[in-house]
């Protein structure tokens, strides 16, 4: 038993890192182009948005919820982000207006499920998805904002010291978020709110809170998803994110996270937001269509699923 | 004397190294009612499992008319007739009657369609025997939970039957639903069927069984008719060497915890007790007398609750289990794994749960110290092994045990709830936690021990209150309690 545990155990913390050196390995050989710093660079860009957008997933995905508005989120808060910017704000200003657009959002999706008792987060989240994605279209008339200055450019399109600034935003954020989970008493209860929220209610954790707190963060992230997406677009998009949060979805789970809460890292988290950008770009490498791409990412969803169940089978 | 129905003879079971089952023969014959009773974990829902067919006995063998059937085996015995009521109710609130009845076993026409018409002939001739006047179109949510039982029944009748099994079918009528229940059993036994009624209620015996047996410890002690007297009953049920109470020391200390009328719903009422410091005060009762949903109370997790309280003297609300636990207070739930335990989580983290400020500065967890307090901790209980980074759930029950203890013990609380803190844990655990239990009322702590074993209740209590149907029925001093005291306060 020992032993078995211990080999679930590695699995399970290095299982998705595994599988991500294994595809980059593949891929290097079969496309020369693969391995070069630029593509590296990019691979990393590109998984940034989905990446942030992941990790406030993986918050609620802990706490055995899910959280289908933040892609909505998201585009309501770069036509947010492009309005507030575009009518003369400071930058600074519309940051702030864009991640408390999102944080807003979050902590209705908490209150949704805390305060009215709304059944499980899949509805309550669906309506935000829709109510979000609708007023992102009426904010802006369904129409683009396009042309930000270039200071609010600078998360999306930027670099720091040769590294893309969505790429050191990203980082610096798993590393907050690592930190909040491992190391702080909210993190433990997080963890333990979605591995049996009612011996976490005996157990005196104030469970509607941490919920309300994680749904925010969901929120909020997605907000800051949008300052990077709206810096590389170089506009605000009422149509932006659309998708996305099955996307996010997929990186937990594919990052080892269990959908039944309790289980699940930054780091595994993070692999997982980047063995789907390695994906798509190695098979963009590849010049496979993206249909293709579609069906390949759907196959290694529902492969990441099966293991956890196999996993969980094997834990009885 | 007519042919037994449904018999088994020489059945035995154990589950682990725990016999609990020991050659067992027991009938049904038709036309009668066979009232079958013991004490909570007599092996009373085993042997009627085994009965029924669900469930396959080690040893033994069951008959149908006396031909030899296998055991085990729902088809066989279900095919034969039998059906089992069970005790909760398990009807389908949103469908109709009708839908309720043919559940999976609908009147089929050209093999594969409902044929509506005929099922709803049948379900009016079914209701119209368990004497449900209602329309066949009427949910099921909308009846009385007596008509609710009336219909699980129904569902029974819906298939040609010969033995019915009933499972404490009046645990939770009123008076005048428990007698139109009795005209329906009646009305069923004088049509041939045979009747197992297993029942908690020793007045209703004589009322409607023909004969009556008991189980103790897994033997099957008495059979005989229904009109034995009930002080056998209770004889029969304990064994004979009934032991007194243990003297203990005499309470003096101020009182800890205090309720006035309290009340939650249809589950208890009017409760009212004071507990002191350093005593071990028992709640024991029947299954179901309302002892869990007592203690959930008392620490803040049952909203309804109503009723004053008092902890060492002051006035307390909680509204949830976060404020009991500020002022002191600490639930061992009867079921750890499902109410207890973090099973995700390492043993650390379920020792720490209500205790992060131990181990936290602002918001910072200082994860060395958690391992070094809680592997304190988890030795102090010789919690087996005491690694406290290895996941809980790879720990045995009675181990699982402990880490809530352990849990408690580190929260300082100073008023202890245990619901039912033994079951299904080892007998070494056993003995472990009940040393606990001593060693926390001899350091001055309050201890509320909510238990259905009676022998633990005799061990380990200084005062035990008996509960049952929602209420305290009777206290005793623990050197005046005894085991037939006990049970006849329970069943009354």
């Amino acid at each position: 038993m020992d032993r078995r545990s211990w080999i679930v155990g590695t699995v399970r913390r290095f299982g998705p890192l595994l599988g991500l050196l294994i595809l980059s390995a593949v891929l290097s050989v079969v496309s020369p182009y693969f391995l070069t710093w630029d593509n590296i660079l990019n691979i990393f860009r590109q998984s940034a948005v989905n990446g942030l957008l992941a990790l406030g997933q993986l918050l609620v995905i802990l706490t055995a919820g899910i959280d289908l508005s933040v892609g909505s989120i998201l585009g309501l808060s770069t036509v947010v982000f492009a309005m507030t910017v575009k009518s003369g704000w400071p930058t600074g200003v519309a940051f702030a207006a864009a991640l408390s657009c999102g944080l807003a959002l979050g902590l209705i999706n908490g209150f949704l499920l805390t305060g009215l008792k709304l059944p499980h987060p899949f509805v309550s989240t669906l309506g935000m998805m829709n109510v979000a994605r609708g007023g992102a279209m009426l904010l802006s008339g369904g129409f683009p904002i396009p042309d930000l200055p270039p200071s609010a450019r600078y998360p999306g399109a930027g670099s720091v010291a040769g590294i893309p600034a969505p790429v050191v935003v990203m980082l610096a954020t798993c590393g907050v978020f690592a930190f909040l989970l491992r190391q702080t008493v909210f993190g433990r209860d997080v963890y333990a709110i979605g591995g049996n929220p009612e011996a976490s209610r005996l157990a005196g954790i104030p469970v509607a809170a941490r919920l309300n707190a994680v749904y925010g963060l969901s929120g909020l992230l997605a907000g800051l998803a949008a300052l990077l997406l709206a810096g590389r677009m170089n506009a605000g998009f009422p149509l932006a994110g659309a998708g996305a949060e099955l996307d996010s979805i997929a990186a937990v789970i594919i990052g080892g996270a269990s959908f039944f809460g309790g289980v699940g890292t930054v780091f595994g988290t993070l692999i997982g937001a980047l063995i789907i950008a390695v994906l798509r770009n190695g098979l963009n490498l590849l010049n496979v269509s993206s249909h293709w791409q579609m069906i390949v990412i759907g196959t290694v969803i529902i492969w990441a699923v099966w293991v956890d169940v196999l996993r969980r089978r094997g834990a009885r | 004397m007519t042919a037994p129905l449904l018999a088994g003879r020489g059945i035995r079971k154990s589950f682990g190294a725990a016999p609990v089952l020991r050659d067992v023969t027991f009938e049904v014959r038709p036309g009668e009612v066979h009232v079958l009773i013991g004490a909570n974990g007599a092996g009373k829902s085993t042997l009627v499992k085994i009965l029924y067919g669900a469930l396959r006995p080690e040893l033994g063998d069951l008959y149908w008319k006396d031909t030899h059937i296998p055991g085990g085996d729902l088809r066989h015995t279900a095919a034969r007739g039998v059906a089992y009521i069970p005790q909760e109710i398990e009807v389908i609130p949103h469908l109709s009657l009708t839908e309720n009845l043919f559940l999976g076993n609908p009147v089929r026409r050209a093999g594969w369609l409902v044929d509506h018409t005929a099922q709803a002939a049948a379900a009016a001739s079914v209701l119209a025997r368990v004497g449900i006047r209602r329309d066949l179109e009427t949910k099921a949510r909308d009846l009385s939970v007596a008509e609710q039982q009336l219909l699980m029944i129904g569902r029974a009748l819906v298939r040609r039957v010969e033995v019915v099994i009933l499972d404490e079918p009046t645990a939770s009528l009123a008076p005048a639903e428990v007698e139109n229940l009795f005209a329906v059993i009646r009305q069923l036994r004088e049509s041939g069927v045979g009747i197992l009624y297993i029942s908690h209620r020793l007045d209703e015996i004589r009322r409607i069984g023909d004969r009556v047996s008991v189980l103790r410890g897994g033997a099957l002690v008495f059979t005989g008719p229904a009109s034995t007297p009930k002080q056998d009953l209770i004889r029969q049920m304990i064994g004979h060497d009934v032991e007194p109470g243990q003297a203990r020391m005499p309470v003096t200390a101020a009182p800890a915890l205090e309720l006035r009328h309290g009340n939650l719903g249809a589950r208890f009422r009017d409760v009212s007790f004071t507990a002191y410091s350093g005593e071990v005060l028992a709640f024991t009762g029947l299954i179901g007398a309302g002892r869990t949903s007592l203690a959930r109370a008392l620490f803040g997790a049952e909203p309804g609750f109503i009723g004053e309280l008092r902890v060492h003297g002051e006035v307390a609300r909680f509204d949830s289990p976060q404020q009991a636990i500020a002022r002191g207070l600490a639930l061992l739930t009867e079921n750890p794994k499902e109410q207890g335990l973090v099973l995700t989580a390492d043993v650390a983290t379920n020792i720490s749960l209500p205790n992060a400020s131990h181990f936290s500065r602002w918001a910072w967890l200082d994860h060395r110290k958690e391992t070094a307090v809680t592997t304190d901790y988890a030795r102090k209980l010789a919690v087996d092994p005491p690694d406290v980074r290895r996941l809980v759930r790879l720990l045995s029950g009675g181990n699982q045990q402990k880490v809530v203890i352990a849990r408690w013990l580190l929260s300082g609380a100073r008023i202890l709830l245990f619901d039912e803190p033994t079951r299904g844990i080892d007998i070494g655990a056993k003995e472990q936690v009940y040393d606990w239990i001593r060693r926390l009322a001899g350091e001055g702590k309050t201890v509320l021990l909510f238990s259905s074993e009676t022998e633990e209740v005799l061990r380990l209590a200084d005062r035990i209150l008996v509960m049952r149907l929602g209420h305290i029925t009777a206290e005793f001093p623990a050197a005046e309690a005894t085991e037939e005291k006990i049970l006849r306060a329970a069943f009354s």
